[in-house]
């Protein structure tokens, strides 16, 4: 029992000194992805603009935020074809480091045409299972949003 | 637990701890929606054992079982030491029969043993991944896409060889997919839950409690609904355990 609560008084000791920490130095290294899987322009736009203010509080040095896209997600690559506010919205967030992925079963399933996509590159921008990468990226300590 | 229905205190626990198979759990929904006792029963069940996982959680290194055990009930030594022995039989019996039905259904009973460890022991132990989906639209087309990822997904894992346990969660508008009078989608549901037996579709005890005084309505549910206090609760307790969240 005592031990019990020499563990539990420690925990407490320790998250609060980590708390000052933060509060002192700002916000510290985050990892974040960001859920797309809606189809709606106005929203998938939303989003993107939601990354940009969450880069410019933390910075981009500070960040490592994916995008992950499945579902009806991918349909933003498709309208950045020929919506040029769109496209520069999404360069210059790669710039800053955000890596925009989509779900290869997404692909087979609507049979898209992967040249189709936006700036998409088969070898670095695909992951298996937008859902397991998702899971796998909480595990591994991202936050999740889906704005 | 009075005599008046047949379900015993052992199916119960199974139930709240998640080992029952699918006929089983058929069977208990239809008795736990004629009688309330049993539900007051079962959510009480289900509190306990939250509050169980949390003190389990809080000491990660501890020296053993046995203390944790002892922190919880004041310090009643005998009471284990029998709530030990009790386990063993029961363990003892469990392989006997497990045994007994032939390699298939053995099998099974391994698979929600290794279960019941996973959901005891510290988060970092179980190498499952867990992911539960939320879904509060009515939107059919949105239950829809959920359906198809929670299925992609699945197979994802079971084509990998990944060991996964899966949940939906549904609550507000999201309910409508589980009750049997306007879910859009119950064969396949139903067929899920018979290909996946690590999938569970779950609801919220609050919705049910709205939809009957708000619009009158009794929700009468799939078989195999779990029915939990708290949608909101739940989503929190299962990141908490080490789940991913996705919403839908």
């Amino acid at each position: 029992m005592k031990k019990v609560i020499a563990i539990a008084i420690a925990a407490i000791v320790a998250l609060g000194l980590n708390a000052c920490n933060t509060l002192e130095d700002g916000y510290k290294k985050q990892k974040v992805v960001y859920h797309l899987n809606y189809d709606n322009p106005k929203r998938q736009k939303g989003m993107l603009r939601n990354i940009n203010n969450h880069i410019k509080a933390v910075g981009a040095e500070n960040l490592d935020l994916r995008v992950v896209m499945h579902g009806k997600g991918y349909t933003m690559l498709q309208t950045a074809n020929s919506d040029l506010d769109l496209q520069n919205s999404i360069i210059s967030l790669k710039d800053k480091g955000v890596k925009f992925q989509l779900c290869a079963n997404t692909i087979r399933g609507k049979k898209l045409k992967e040249n189709e996509m936006f700036g998409f590159n088969p070898t670095t921008d695909k992951v298996p299972s937008g859902v397991a990468e998702i899971a796998h990226l909480q595990k591994n300590g991202f936050a999740y949003i889906r704005p | 637990m009075n005599g008046k229905n047949k379900i015993s205190d052992e199916m119960l626990n199974a139930f709240v701890d998640g080992q029952l198979m699918t006929e089983e759990k058929e069977q208990l929904y239809v008795s736990l929606s004629k009688d309330d006792d049993l539900k007051k029963t079962v959510c009480e069940l289900r509190s306990g054992k939250d509050l169980v996982q949390l003190a389990y959680q809080l000491p990660p290194e501890s020296s053993g079982g046995i203390n944790n055990e002892g922190d919880i009930s004041d310090g009643a030594g005998a009471r284990h030491w029998i709530g030990g022995l009790a386990a063993s039989v029961l363990l003892a019996v469990g392989v006997f029969i497990g045994w007994q039905l032939g390699p298939h259904q053995s099998n099974e009973l391994i698979y929600s043993a290794s279960n019941t460890h996973g959901s005891t022991s510290a988060v970092a132990d179980d190498s499952s991944t867990k992911v539960l989906f939320h879904l509060n639209s009515r939107n059919p087309e949105v239950a829809r896409e959920a359906l198809n990822e929670l299925e992609g997904v699945l197979n994802f894992y079971k084509t990998t060889g990944q060991k996964a346990r899966i949940e939906l969660i549904t609550n507000g508008g999201g309910i409508d997919l589980l009750r049997a009078d306007t879910s859009p989608y119950p064969d396949r549901i139903i067929a899920l839950q018979k290909k996946y037996p690590n999938l569970t579709f779950v609801t919220c005890q609050n919705t049910i409690d709205r939809l009957k005084s708000e619009h009158g309505i009794t929700a009468r549910l799939l078989p195999g609904t779990v029915v939990i206090d708290s949608g909101v609760a739940q989503i929190m307790r299962r990141q908490r355990e080490g789940w991913a969240y996705i919403q839908v």
